[in-house]
Parts: structure tokens; C-alpha cells; sequence
């Protein structure tokens, strides 16, 4: 698959989560959580720690079932799908803990991505012309690289699929500011390349900055959907729900 | 010293046993997270399919006929009972492989008998074979060398095939390979068959060597969980060098002081265990998995 370079119009609805509520065990962790992802946009979801931004992914990927709401990848129904189906049909989310296989060398990490996709995404080729530190590393197991170079390669294995839905789980978190810049610009073309994405992040400089749109959400509940500039511009909602 | 050789190449072989049943352990505990007490029966099944095939239809259809009644077996068990409990604690799955390993013991007795037995191999391969100082049995070299090509098919096919890198994969992030796609379950359900077609092919060919009863899954089990255990959990190369030294303790033990010989492994076992907890190949990581 090559990128085209300008970003579709987001003229459809590619991702609809639909007032979903997930519990951990008895704890009610997302309440009526609803949110929507045109093709080929970028949206952000905001929050501080422990408010349900990962959870929300993990419910739309199928890590955690919610008990009640719709999750619908254009059009078709995800909830009650295994992790595998999902991630078949093109949801790919990049954890926020990158999750590389530190038993593989680079190489291996990637040719997995490539083994287990449903439909090729892009080429080797089209991926070290993009992360060309990856190249240098591909003897070196997944433990021998450095944080930026391990969110690359995660970054990498998701892009290496037929990835209809981008997830990036907090992608520039515990790394260096230059890296932070580097995963930035990664974003950048990854939207440039038309790739519909869902951006959770603490880092709301680095998450406006790339967004057409975000969601605020806060003790599990959807509390503002809004363009960047209002996000920017509204000094109490950033103190209310993010405490900036 | 034709002694302390014999008892050399007599460890190599026994260890290989144990080698060769302690791969499938680790793999399938690598993979599935599953503490399969029921991986001695894949022995005994195989050990036994392949002396009712010899003793009738010939020995070299019974190195067939075992590892492909024991992996069907192993599917079967899989599908029907194993798979509730990959998720479950550790003690629910002893306890389920515990009382699957008890049922095939008590089956077999029903079917065979207490008493011990053994097939002889044809006479071609009954011969010994000369080596420096000492004369030692053809077929158990013969042995040693299936049981070391086996482990290199083994090894190829988990290093350089595709179900082997989602193998590897799986060994150490299940969750990863299913967000990436991965078909977890049906990588499971083959090296599952795979281990325990390993330790029926095994069980099949020893039976010459070491005579067999219905307690025979027991008595390879243990010590095979040793080697896991002191090689490292889920590591091929850990069974592989934990296998050959427990193999040559034993049987380097039992020449100078046989009653010692089965103490000697578990006294290694707790020596590793307080010096390097993860095996002597493992990874810690495996271990706060």
C-alpha cells in the first residue's frame, strides 16, 4: 500500500464507539462513552491518568469486552469479536507500553506484523524509508533498542497491516523531548498519508497539534468534543478536566 | 574407566529422553502458560501404541503410528479440556493435567496390565557397536542420533518458520500477536500436537531400551519438569542443556553411588532455583509472566 500525500476528506464515518460502558470486575471504569472517527482524521482523546482513555481503546480493539453500547468499524459490529477478528479487519493499536516481542530481533518483530496481517500494508521498503533507524537495528533484538526506536518499530508493525483505524496509546510518553519530536513528526506522516487515527495522549501540546478534533474525557464520561482551538483557547476546561 | 564411559553414554541417551520430553513442556508451557502434569501420558500413550504396532504390524510403522495417535490424542484433550483452563491459576491446571495423567494410568493398567513390558528390535539393529574402550548397544546410539535430529527439526521449526516466530512471539506477549493479528489459538493447538507427538515418538523408541509400565508416564515426567525447571522456563536450548545435565547426573550418580542417583537431579533442581531462579537458560521475564 502507498501513501497517498494529502489526507481524504473525512466524509464518512470509518469508527463509531456508541455509549459503551466497560467495567473492570465491579468497577464501573466508562460510562455511556460515545465518540466518532471520520476517514482519514485524526482525533485525540484527552484526559489525566486513570480517566479511561486506555480502556476506551482496549475496548474497541476487543481487550476488554463492555457490557453494554455498539462499537462499529464502517459500519459492522466489533463488540463480541475476538482481539484477532478486530485486529483482522484493521484496527491496530500500538500500546502504550509498545509491547515488542524483546525475545525477537527487529527484523523478526516486523516480519510478525507482516505474517499475521489479513492484507498487506505497507512495504518493508516504504517503512525504513520512514523509521530509517530501524534499518541499523534490524539484528538487534527488541530489548537492545532505545525507547524512541521501540515506538517506531510499534508504530512500524501497525503500519506494516491494512490499518483502517490507527490507535496510538500515549506514543510519546517517558520519551527524551528530542525523540517526543521525532514520534511527532512520525504522526504527522502517518496523517499526511490519509491513515485514520485515534491519539490518546497526555502530552496535549504534542496531541493539538496534530488533531482535527478531540474528546476531553474525565472519570469515564465523554466531557467535551471540540476543535484543537477551543481546547486551546479555553483556559478553564484545560484546568477542569486536564489540569493545564 | 570402560565403566565411567558406559555411564556417560547411558546419561546422554537418558537425557536425551528427558530433552526431548522437556521441549514439548517448555514450549507448550511458553506458549499456552499451561503446567501440563498430563505430558507424562503423551509418553506412555506413544510408548504404548508403539509396542502394540510392533509386536503386530512391524517397528517402523510403530515410529509412525505413535506421534500421530498421541498428537490426535493431545488435539483432542486440547479442544475438549485444556482450553477452559489456559487462563486459569496455575493450581486448577496441575490439578486438571494431574487427574487427565491419573485416568491414562489407570486406562492403560485396565488395558495392558501392571507388569512391565518391551518390545525387541529386529535383529539388524540388536548389534553393539565398538567405540575406543567400550562396546555399547546399536540401537540406543541410533536413538541418540533420532532424538538430536528430531530436536534440530524442532528447533528449525521454531526458528525459521512462520508458526514458529508466532510461537516465539506468543512465548513471551499472547496479547501482542492477537492485537497484531495473530492466530494465537491455532499456533497453541499445534505446538500442543507437537509436543506431545514429540513425547509419543519418544516413548515409541525408548521402549527397546527402557521397559515400560502404566506408571512409566510418571516416572519420565519429573524429572523432565526438573530439567524445565533448572534449564529455564520456556527456553528450547534451557530443556536442551538442562535435559543432558540431569541425564548425566543421574547416571554418573548411579555408578558411584546408585541410591543417590535420584536425590542428586532435585538437589541441583534447589541449587539453581536459590542461585539463578529464571533456569540456567531462562529469562526472568518469563518467570513475572
Amino acid at each position: 500500500m502507498n501513501a497517498p500525500t494529502t489526507a481524504p476528506a473525512a466524509t464518512q464515518t470509518r469508527l463509531r464507539v456508541d455509549t459503551i460502558n466497560t467495567y473492570y470486575g465491579d468497577s464501573h471504569v466508562l460510562r455511556d462513552v460515545s465518540l466518532h472517527i471520520g476517514a482519514g482524521e485524526t482525533v485525540a482523546l484527552l484526559g489525566r491518568n486513570g480517566v479511561g482513555k486506555t480502556t476506551t481503546l482496549k475496548s474497541i480493539v476487543g481487550w476488554l469486552k463492555p457490557r453494554t453500547g455498539s462499537i462499529t468499524l464502517d459500519g459492522e459490529e466489533l463488540i463480541g469479536r475476538d482481539m484477532m477478528t478486530i485486529a483482522r479487519k484493521g484496527v491496530s493499536l500500538v500500546p502504550e507500553e509498545r509491547r515488542i516481542f524483546t525475545n525477537l530481533t527487529v527484523a523478526e518483530n516486523l516480519k510478525l506484523a507482516q505474517v499475521t496481517a489479513r492484507k498487506p500494508g505497507w512495504t518493508l521498503d516504504h517503512v525504513y524509508e520512514k523509521f530509517p533507524r530501524l534499518r541499523e537495528r534490524l539484528t538487534h533484538k527488541g530489548d537492545e533498542i532505545s525507547g524512541g526506536e521501540k515506538q517506531m518499530l510499534a508504530i512500524a508493525r501497525a503500519l506494516l497491516q491494512d490499518v483502517k483505524v490507527l490507535l496510538l496509546d500515549e506514543p510519546t510518553e517517558g520519551l527524551a523531548p528530542l525523540i517526543v519530536r521525532e514520534v511527532e513528526n512520525v504522526i504527522r506522516e502517518i496523517k499526511s498519508a490519509g491513515i485514520t487515527t485515534l491519539l490518546v495522549e497526555q502530552n496535549l501540546y504534542s496531541a493539538l497539534a496534530v488533531a482535527d478534533r478531540c474528546y476531553i474525557i474525565d472519570q469515564g464520561e465523554i466531557k467535551f468534543e471540540g476543535t484543537p482551538a477551543q481546547v486551546r483557547t479555553d483556559e478553564d476546561l484545560r484546568r477542569r478536566y486536564l489540569h493545564v | 574407566m570402560e565403566a565411567f564411559f558406559q555411564a556417560l553414554l547411558g546419561g546422554l541417551v537418558l537425557g536425551l529422553i528427558y530433552v526431548a520430553i522437556a521441549v514439548g513442556l517448555t514450549i507448550i508451557f511458553g506458549t499456552l502458560r499451561l503446567v501440563n502434569f498430563a505430558h507424562g501420558a503423551f509418553y506412555a500413550i506413544g510408548a504404548y501404541v508403539g509396542l502394540v504396532i510392533a509386536q503386530h504390524i512391524g517397528v517402523g510403522w510403530a515410529f509412525i503410528a505413535a506421534p500421530i495417535a498421541v498428537a490426535l490424542f493431545a488435539v483432542v484433550l486440547d479442544r475438549v479440556v485444556l482450553r477452559s483452563f489456559y487462563d486459569k491459576e496455575p493450581t486448577a491446571q496441575l490439578l486438571v493435567t494431574f487427574g487427565i495423567a491419573l485416568v491414562v494410568e489407570e486406562t492403560l493398567r485396565l488395558i495392558f496390565g501392571a507388569t512391565t513390558q518391551q518390545y525387541k528390535m529386529p535383529e539388524a539393529l540388536q548389534g553393539s557397536v565398538t567405540l575406543g574402550p567400550i562396546t555399547y548397544p546399536a540401537y540406543r546410539l541410533l536413538f541418540a542420533a533420532g532424538v538430536i535430529v528430531m530436536l534440530a527439526l524442532v528447533w528449525l521449526f521454531i526458528e525459521r518458520t512462520t508458526y514458529g516466530l508466532i510461537v516465539r512471539a506468543g512465548i513471551r506477549d499472547r496479547i501482542m500477536v492477537q492485537l497484531l493479528g495473530g492466530n494465537i489459538r491455532q499456533a497453541s493447538t499445534i505446538v500442543f500436537a507437537l509436543g506431545a507427538a514429540i513425547a509419543g515418538l519418544v516413548g515409541a523408541a525408548a521402549t527397546p531400551i527402557y521397559s515400560i509400565d502404566p506408571a512409566t508416564g510418571f516416572a519420565f515426567l519429573v524429572p523432565s519438569f526438573v530439567v524445565v525447571v533448572v534449564g529455564g522456563l520456556g527456553s528450547f536450548w534451557g530443556a536442551v542443556l538442562g535435559g543432558l545435565l540431569i541425564g548425566e547426573l543421574q547416571s554418573l550418580t548411579n555408578l558411584v553411588y546408585a541410591p543417590g542417583s535420584s536425590v542428586i537431579i532435585y538437589l541441583c533442581m534447589a541449587l539453581v532455583l536459590l542461585l539463578r531462579p529464571q533456569g540456567l537458560l531462562g529469562e526472568s521475564e518469563v518467570i513475572r509472566q
